[in-house]
């Protein structure tokens, strides 16, 4: 049973860096911010980036077709 | 650029998680509900508290300033001018929206099939549903102009003859005919997604129009314009609201909302209309609330319902959308019934001299500028950054490789679209409009309510119902996106 989605928050113009670990391979995706990670299982993967726009960003697992949102990213303005 | 401070964090993600996510939209029905949601997705932030504080504070402070300047002065009155307007402007604008209705057909059937590589799904969802309300509500109604089923059924008309109705339309009908075609409109937008493949759009239209030629070789064009064509009949009813109003050849000005002031109460027909066209945008915003989703958790858990829905799912059909048609549906139904509630003691609270029925009528339009300011505050940002794929379509509209005016490589600028904009541009409309619906409605308590006191007394439930429906609104806003389907998982 998943719990509700996390929302990680930040501050604009913040670095943001985010470890990954997964126990399967996958491909997460965030949108808005346009960034791709690929996990193995077990290698924890560093997502970094800088927050320069504002916004509400989700990251998505892609599932054949289907996207799943795993993580939100709320970048807030100073 | 500034480097901030850096904010770590882990994060680890589980197959069964994603497994179960989702598996559980699988679960509720095997087409992917979010396969084509790059089209149309929003990164908005949640209104702040302290602004959402704000906000329905001054709504409510403001509610009674009206009413206090109403019981000193009564209604404002208007500025009347007008100038001249030349022919040429409607049938440019007609020229205009015939290319535009031509160019949508033909690229929805012989264009790129993809969703954004072709220049009908952005046109119409965006531009045309979204951009023509926000220019009907805040300068003036151009569809009377623009609508090519009017214009195409004209001129086949008059090459016919102008043969006479085939018969009169049935008054007992009223405006039924557009209140269930803009239902299942709305069910193609909001729950079908029915219009993001241009090879679905396609017949969608033809099909539509269809529809609008019978109606209006059966019973004249005026008439099934008025009664059954849902788009002529909503971006009218958004532009009583706009500062201007063109008819006879002539273009006037006045104070907008102030067209919402009518001579006639709405019929019960179009009370479910205008009740339906508001519930239809807030529905929108709805589903995408974490309320929604746990809502649908919450069904998808209960013993009761587990059973049947996943019977439903096993045959093939998709439970989301099922559930969503059903909300569809209820959720105006709900309205209707508390709207007609209301109605009913601002009716007994003015004097009783008017049914309440009657008064559900007479009060039906001021609740318009709600819905245009919560229309605005939900689709601002994607009007601003979604409209912005028109660059490259205009280029290739076709999605067939061509660079017609150098456009084709744009891509949208999210940074155009500042949160803090969006933030107080949404609170500021909607605290505006629900001014706006409390001063329309004070002003129709005076034309229909004997004296001033008892039209004041009669403005107590209308005034609760809309501090109501404009908190709705600002909750709506406050509340995270999250995408409509995930979790759900059996």
């Amino acid at each position: 049973m998943p719990k509700a989605l996390e929302t990680l928050k930040v501050t604009e113009g913040d670095r943001v860096e985010i470890v990954f670990t997964s126990d399967a391979a996958m491909e997460l995706h965030l949108h808005g911010i346009d960034k791709t990670v690929r996990l193995t299982p077990g290698a924890p993967v560093t997502l970094a980036f800088t927050a320069n726009h504002a916004g509400r960003f989700p990251m998505e697992s892609h599932v054949g077709k289907r996207h799943v949102s795993v993580l939100y990213i709320e970048v807030h303005p100073q | 650029m500034t480097v901030g401070p850096v904010t770590m964090s882990r994060f680890s993600v589980s197959a069964m998680t994603v497994l179960a996510l989702g598996l559980g939209l699988a679960a509720f029905g095997p087409a992917s509900d979010a396969a084509a949601h790059a089209f149309g997705k929003r990164y908005d932030l949640p209104l702040p508290l302290w602004l959402w504080v704000a906000g329905a504070g001054a709504a409510v402070a403001l509610s009674f300033v009206v009413s206090a300047v109403f019981l000193k002065h009564g209604g404002a009155r208007g500025p009347e001018v007008s100038v001249r307007l030349s022919p040429w402007a409607g049938r440019a604008v007609r020229a205009v929206s015939l290319f535009l209705f031509f160019l949508v057909l033909a690229a929805c059937f012989f264009g790129n099939p993809e969703t954004l590589d072709n220049f009908a799904p952005t046109f119409v969802w965006v531009i045309w549903w979204v951009g023509f309300a926000f220019i009907a509500a805040l300068f003036g109604n151009i569809w009377d102009a623009a609508n090519p089923w009017a214009a195409l059924f004209g001129y086949a008309h008059a090459w016919a003859g102008r043969p006479a109705p085939r018969m009169a339309y049935p008054g007992g009908l009223g405006h039924w005919p557009a209140v269930a075609l803009f239902i299942t409109f709305a069910w193609m937008e909001l729950v079908a997604d029915a219009g993001e493949d241009p090879r679905a759009l396609g017949p969608l239209i033809l099909v539509y129009s269809a529809i609008t030629w019978t109606g209006m070789a059966v019973f004249g064009r005026d008439v099934w314009l008025r009664h059954g064509e849902v788009f002529h009949n909503v971006f009218w009813l958004l532009a009583r609201f706009a500062p201007f109003e063109g008819s006879d050849g002539r273009l006037r000005l006045r104070l907008p909302s102030t067209g919402l002031v009518t001579e006639q109460p709405a019929s019960l027909s179009q009370t479910v209309f205008i009740l339906v066209l508001l519930t239809s945008v807030t529905f929108d915003g709805i589903l995408e609330t974490p309320a929604w989703r746990d809502w649908l958790v919450w069904l998808n858990e209960t013993r009761l319902l587990h059973g049947p829905l996943e019977e439903i799912g096993s045959r093939g059909i998709n439970v989301l959308r099922v559930v969503k048609s059903f909300a569809l549906v209820a959720l105006p139904a709900v309205i209707v019934l508390v709207y007609g509630l209301f109605a009913w003691l601002t009716a007994r609270a003015g004097g009783g001299g008017v049914s309440g029925l009657r008064a559900a009528g007479w009060f039906a339009f001021s609740l318009v500028p709600i819905a245009i300011a919560y229309h605005l505050s939900h689709y601002y940002s994607y009007l601003m950054i979604a409209g912005q794929n028109m660059a490259p379509l205009l280029s290739d509209p076709f999605g067939f490789g061509w660079d017609l005016f150098g456009t084709a490589a744009i891509r949208p600028d999210f940074t155009l679209v500042k949160a803090k904009t969006v933030w107080f541009l949404s609170v500021t409309a909607i605290v505006a409009g629900h001014v706006a619906a409390v001063y329309l409605a004070h002003e129709t308590a005076l034309k229909i309510f004997p004296g001033r006191r008892r039209a004041l007394i009669s403005q107590i439930p209308m005034m609760i119902l809309m501090i109501g429906y404009t908190m709705i609104s600002l909750w709506v806003l406050s509340q995270p996106i999250v995408s409509s389907g995930a979790g759900m998982n059996m």
